[in-house]
């Protein structure tokens, strides 16, 4: 019983956290870009999640999280709803198959997953509108500093959820 | 893993999987409409959302403020300066009149076209990932807002309404290249398409292209929408900024400041309504 509140009140929490990180990220005033380089926040704390729960609730989290996003995001419909979640289910099976549960697989992961995100994001937005010279430019000036801004930011999302996870789950580690 | 793939879970993952890539295909496909779930989270979110812009302009007034404040002794001297410029510029006074005749005329949208129905909108997010500036908007199908409809300030055109909710809508800008609308110079009636690319949307110009070789286009130049396409005809979209030669059709392309700060807007118009809409076919959906 106490098991099952503390999900709850685990999970209420990590939505109030994608729910503030949504709106920092779709909001002109907060801004935390460097020169061209925009974290994908969300994906940052999505991928700290994922390297703690189960395969389904890392999808569904994914899924969740990426259909707040397309309601306001500039990319095609369903675009970040169903990368999101099969990103999140990735980032699950990789941690609990291949790397260990820690801050630098926890990078690595972010940085993999972003740089899909990022480049699944090029191909659909600007790939076929874009010339050479400015896509190469965007990958160049933007995407990558945004893989590497997200990648360094996951970090401590990574040590939030494992205090949390600790505190709730007391049995981790 | 291969555990994993005979599991229900990993069942169940798929069967989600299916249903959201089967809605949002169907929804794509039809057009008209956001994709039933992202329709749903967008009203869900629409209340935070709207608190949160509030708070953020709350910040942004505050911030402007302050800086303001610090800056008033600075900006004494700099007016005290100003006043003497302008008193030179005087003799410049009846051209001014006359561009600002110009504006008026343009600035009465409303007045000059009695046929347009507005709805007006705030802004309530805003994709700082998308170099075009595309928004959404706090008005949906329910404040009568379709697909298509143009998106102004009294400034100038702004873009138009990409995907519709139930409370919100999503707005492509003139800077992106998605956009295409018929456009003319206002001083030789040139015309030519508006549409945006990666490179000048970083500047936040968009581009006046194929124009032809003879065409009399000037630095300066105002270029307004000629009626074709989704846009009402006669509205501003931007002053000639630069002129140069596309280099795979030999035309002629302008450099367009759009009249529209399209960064730093808040809030805009919609036109739901105006003579002659869905007068040309748009993809076979309008």
């Amino acid at each position: 019983m106490k098991s099952r509140k503390n999900i709850f009140i685990l999970r209420l929490i990590n939505i109030l956290l994608f729910f503030v990180l949504i709106f920092i990220q779709y909001n002109s005033v907060f801004s935390i870009k460097i020169m061209h380089a925009n974290p994908m926040l969300p994906l940052a704390l999505l991928i700290a999640v994922c390297m703690f729960c189960s395969e389904l609730t890392a999808a569904i989290s994914g899924l969740i999280v990426g259909i707040f996003i397309d309601s306001v995001a500039a990319t095609p419909q369903g675009f970040n709803a169903i990368t999101l979640m099969v990103l999140g289910l990735a980032a699950a099976l990789i941690i609990r198959h291949l790397f260990n549960n820690n801050v630098f697989s926890s990078v690595a992961l972010c940085a993999l997953c972003t740089s899909v995100y990022f480049l699944l994001r090029f191909i659909f937005m600007f790939a076929f509108s874009s010339s050479l010279t400015e896509s190469l430019t965007y990958l160049m000036r933007t995407a990558f500093p945004s893989v590497l801004y997200t990648a360094a930011l996951t970090i401590p999302f990574y040590y939030l959820e494992r205090a949390l996870y600790n505190k709730f789950f007391k049995s981790y580690n | 893993m291969r555990f994993f793939l005979r599991s229900r879970q990993f069942k169940i993952i798929v069967a989600i999987f299916c249903a959201v890539v089967l809605l949002t295909v169907s929804f794509v496909l039809v057009g008209k409409r956001m994709s039933p779930q992202t329709d749903i989270a967008s009203t869900i979110s629409a209340p935070f959302r709207n608190l949160f812009t509030s708070i953020s302009n709350i910040v942004t007034d505050f911030v402007d403020n302050y800086n303001s404040g610090s800056k008033l002794s600075l900006e004494n001297a700099e007016l005290k300066a100003e006043i003497d410029t302008l008193r030179g510029q005087l003799a410049d006074m009846q051209q001014i009149t006359e561009q600002n005749n110009f504006y008026k005329e343009y600035l009465g949208i409303k007045e000059n076209n009695p046929d347009f129905v507005f709805t007006d909108a705030a802004i309530i997010a805003r994709d700082n990932d998308d170099p075009y500036g595309s928004f959404t908007i706090n008005r949906g199908s329910t404040s009568d807002i379709a697909k298509y409809d143009p998106v102004i300030t009294d400034a100038g055109i702004v873009g138009y309404v990409t995907e519709v909710g139930l409370t919100s809508c999503k707005v492509t800008t003139i800077l992106s290249p998605d956009i295409t609308l018929g456009a003319l110079d206002n001083r030789t009636q040139d015309s030519g398409i508006v549409t945006g690319s990666l490179s000048f949307a970083e500047k936040g110009f968009c581009s006046f292209a194929n124009l032809a070789r003879s065409c009399g286009v000037a630095v300066g130049d105002y270029v307004i929408t000629s009626g074709e396409g989704i846009f009402p005809e006669g509205l501003l979209v931007g002053s000639v900024n630069n002129i140069g030669i596309d280099e795979n059709n030999n035309s002629i392309y302008a450099e367009i400041k759009p009249f529209a700060e399209i960064s730093e807007l808040r809030s805009v118009m919609v036109i739901t309504s105006f003579e002659g809409q869905g007068g040309i076919d748009i993809g076979g959906e309008k």
